[in-house]
């Protein structure tokens, strides 16, 4: 007649003390394991995710924002500036990544937006790591109004057509006033709003715990910075956790042998979607006047991809078919930059080394700038 | 207070812990009523009084209840705690649920009621403790437990922090007695409540929150997007990240009171090694599934005949002298009101049935279908549960009915369907999770127990798994959400 609910409590008998040692043992190697990750084995969390060769940036904060958090400052620069003409471009860590940075190198945006200058026109940049094209539409979507661009520069990389989310710092400029609306009026926009989740979200507590009503963000935020002051362990947590995310994904790769040359294939299903969102935004844009300048990143020719060959040549067909279609200018860049001028991604934490097809070095950053500056020059601005 | 937060961790449960042990007899409970007064209002102040209104009703009602001799009189005021109880309940909790299905339900018959916002917060943990008060007023009734006359006790009984907003929820008889005479300090149950502590916040903010980015991202893409496969992985993530969210919290909340020497059962046991739907819910959630046949599925089936005995003892025998008829309407009734229980809309009382359904399809099938003339072997039971289990979280995580109904559609008639358009990892993690669950089941519960627990490989495995738990939980340990059930 035994009640589950009354299950026996821990029994009082002997209690080994293996038990005691295995414990605070495992707490010893613990802060052992964590200060060694610390002073030894340390990298930047930006680091591991481009590789040691791919560790320089050209900062030109004020001009390459990466969503809300750096849109008012972006937006601050442009007014002091005088508000004048401008170009929007978007894009992802290619356009802000140097690869074996030297000193005096540019980085792309920061050489087309003196060159723009010069002509009387302002160039800013809206870029986040791996950005999809609901990122790119939202962000668009979101600063047009402020800078009313006379061209949007949008590439469009194979690789990142798979994904559809929304990342948080993106999504926070859903804030813009009306935008929501706006997006809610068209199919790509409801799209759009979907991937950032603005339906009720069933995977977060009802009950919002940054509730300015409640007391437990703040004390929480005041315990956690009164921890950061006094250790440094605790203040390095962010790159630790950062360490240990790189680690599970090198660990990832190594067990099912995958390397930047694998290759990925997209699905065809998903494709078709992407591509016609993307065609439903470019006739948008065209309808309200705005000239989109759609181009093929650049991508490494010299050794083997991930992409599949064929299905990258039908994908350049559609961008170039797609951008006639709806009247936006269109520019292949795959090959502008030659082999030399890409780099490898490098890791000392794991020793590993593979070729980067995403970064390129300081010469890669102004051919881009070049060519991009070359179409501007052919559309007249 | 959340339990997976700095606040609680390195602030709060130390000291509690070394107040209580610091101080004896009542002083204790009036500790015990103190910090869980802080724990609750560390959200909302303003809703204590509330919890404590629902508890000192139900405190007066129980002592009338005991006293009154005339079995109507009793009855009455049983209804009037129910009436009260479910009240509240319903105010906060169904009430704009209601409103909006009788609203659509006008639109559908041709009528047009004018627009009513109703603005109602639902009160963190209202679930949990109206239940726990309710079954005390219910137990006393029928006269399985004496009323508690202190009402230090009774409160602390109610508001006992690591249960009080997600359970597991206690009986008045489990809980009450170790109130009134607390086991002495014993450094086990310290020693034991930090390991479980240290595995619940692993569980949760290691494992729980991961999966989650998972979860969202696919959930928050269009539905028609996804594929069979894409739902199947989806269905899976979830029924992980909930089990990690949950069963972390209960851990938490089991070596939280441990630490004061206070017993709190299990809530969780492997469920998903389970082999059939009926050992699915005696291995998940086992406070609430419990609570449920003893106050639900019994009184509707109509068993519960000798006062004094225990609801589960009596039903026990008089089960199977009941109708084939009435087992099934109280089947499926308590599991409807189950599913409701978890939040108000019909995809959680869709879960709720389909898990009815679950155990009245086995109930029938499972006798028909035989291994070699004997029951079906552990294995193949739990390869065909264990889908069926992982595909009912779907309207449990989904936003509508026609989101359940097209991801349910998709995930039987795969063809045509088998394109992945969800991030890669979500593939690579649900089946590094499933494989690492078996794993871990067969570690602990098949090698483990034929070891000497005096080994040394036992030691260096146990050093090895507490290195990874500290080092993780202190990289790791960050409020990024609340759990899960927090929400019901």
């Amino acid at each position: 007649m035994t009640r589950a609910e009354d299950q026996a409590a821990p029994s009082d008998g002997p209690d080994p003390w293996t038990a005691y040692a295995s414990l605070f043992a495992g707490l010893a190697l613990a802060i052992a394991l964590l200060f060694v990750a610390k002073d030894r084995w340390f990298i930047r969390v930006q680091d591991a995710a481009l590789g040691g060769e791919t560790a320089g940036y050209a900062g030109a904060g004020d001009i390459q924002c990466q969503g809300a958090a750096s849109h008012e400052r972006c937006l601050s620069t442009y007014r002091a500036a005088g508000s004048g003409r401008s170009i929007l471009w978007l894009g992802n860590s290619q356009l802000d990544a140097v690869n074996r940075i030297q000193p005096g190198d540019r980085n792309a945006p920061v050489i087309l937006h003196d060159r723009l200058a010069a002509r009387g026109r302002y160039l800013v940049v809206y870029q986040m790591p791996n950005a999809n094209l609901s990122e790119h539409i939202l962000a668009t979507e979101a600063v047009l109004p402020a800078y009313r661009p006379d061209v949007v520069i949008l590439p469009v990389c194979y690789d990142d057509i798979r994904e559809l989310a929304v990342r948080d710092d993106v999504a926070a400029l859903l804030e813009q006033p009306g935008l929501r609306r706006r997006l809610a009026a068209t199919r790509y926009g409801r799209q759009v709003l979907a991937a950032a989740g603005v339906q009720t979200d069933r995977g977060e507590a009802a009950v919002n715990h940054d509730d300015p009503r409640s007391i437990r963000p703040k004390v929480e935020a005041a315990l956690v910075g009164a921890l950061e002051q006094h250790s440094d362990l605790w203040k390095q947590r962010d790159s630790l956790r950062g360490m240990l995310g790189f680690a599970i994904h090198t660990l990832r790769n190594k067990a099912l042998g995958i390397n930047s040359q694998t290759k990925r294939a997209v699905d065809p299903t998903l494709y078709r979607e992407r591509m016609t969102m993307l065609g439903d935004y470019l006739n948008d844009l065209r309808a309200r006047g705005v000239r989109v300048l759609l181009y093929v990143p650049p991508y490494r020719q010299n050794v083997s991809g991930p992409y599949i060959e064929g299905d990258y040549a039908a994908f350049k067909h559609d961008l170039a078919a797609m951008a006639t279609r709806n009247g936006a200018d269109y520019a292949d860049l795959d090959a502008i930059v030659p082999g030399p001028e890409w780099g490898m991604v490098t890791d000392s934490l794991f020793g590993f080394q593979e070729y980067d097809f995403m970064h390129f070095t300081g010469d890669g950053h102004r051919r881009l700038a070049d060519a991009l500056d070359a179409r501007l020059q052919a559309m007249s601005f | 207070m959340l339990f997976n937060s700095v606040t609680y961790v390195f602030f709060f449960l130390p000291l509690v812990v070394i107040s209580y042990w610091a101080l004896h007899g009542r002083a204790r409970l009036g500790l015990l009523v103190a910090t869980s007064i802080i724990f609750y209002g560390f959200w909302r102040i303003e809703f204590l009084p509330l919890m404590f209104a629902s508890a000192i009703v139900d405190y007066f009602l129980a002592i009338a209840i005991d006293k009154a001799e005339n079995p109507r009189q009793r009855k009455h005021l049983l209804w009037l705690s129910l009436a009260f109880n479910l009240g509240v309940l319903g105010f906060f909790k169904y009430l704009i649920f209601f409103k909006d299905t009788l609203w659509s339900l006008a639109g559908a018959l041709g009528y047009s009621p004018s627009v009513v916002e109703l603005n109602i917060i639902l009160p963190l943990g209202i679930s949990f403790y109206i239940f726990q008060t309710m079954s005390y007023t219910v137990d006393v009734y029928r006269r399985d437990i004496k009323p508690e006359r202190n009402m230090l006790v009774y409160l602390s009984f109610v508001t006992f922090f690591p249960h009080l907003v997600a359970g597991p929820i206690m009986r008045p008889h489990v809980l009450i007695p170790q109130l009134l005479n607390p086991p002495p300090f014993r450094w086990r149950n310290v020693r034991i409540g930090v390991e479980r502590i240290m595995a619940g916040l692993f569980l949760k903010v290691a494992l729980a929150d991961t999966v989650a980015d998972f979860v969202n991202m696919g959930f928050d893409q269009p539905i028609a997007n996804l594929t069979a496969i894409d739902s199947w992985t989806l269905a899976f993530l979830f029924g992980f990240q909930i089990f990690f969210d949950f069963a972390g919290y209960s851990m938490i909340a089991i070596g939280s009171a441990l630490m004061l020497s206070i017993f709190v059962p299990e809530n969780f046991n492997w469920p998903y090694m389970a082999t059939s739907p009926r050992e699915f819910w005696k291995r998940w959630h086992i406070s609430l599934s419990t609570w449920i046949r003893d106050y639900l599925y019994v009184p509707i089936m109509g068993t519960y005949k000798a006062q004094g005995t225990g609801a589960w003892d009596t039903f026990k025998e008089e089960s199977e002298t009941r109708s084939a008829w009435r087992r099934t309407t109280a089947l499926f009734l308590t599991w409807a009101i189950m599913g409701l229980w978890h939040g108000a809309n019909w995809t959680f009382a869709l879960w709720g049935i389909y898990h009815a359904v679950l155990i009245y399809a086995h109930r029938i099938l499972s006798p028909l279908f035989r291994w070699r003339g004997k029951a079906m072997p552990g294995w193949i039971a739990w390869g065909i549960a264990m889908p069926f289990m992982m595909a009912g979280w779907i309207p449990f995580r989904a936003t509508t009915l026609a989101d359940t109904f097209t991801m349910w559609g998709k995930m039987v008639m795969p063809l045509g369907q088998m394109g992945r358009s969800l991030a890669p990892n979500s593939y690579i993690l649900a089946a590094a999770l499933l494989l690492g669950t078996a794993m871990l089941w067969f570690a602990r519960e098949v090698v483990a127990p034929r070891l000497d627990p005096r080994s040394p490989v036992l030691a260096v495995a146990r050093t090895f798994t507490f290195t990874i738990l500290f080092a993780v939980v202190f990289v790791m340990l960050q409020s990024r959400s609340q759990f899960i059930y927090f929400q019901f």
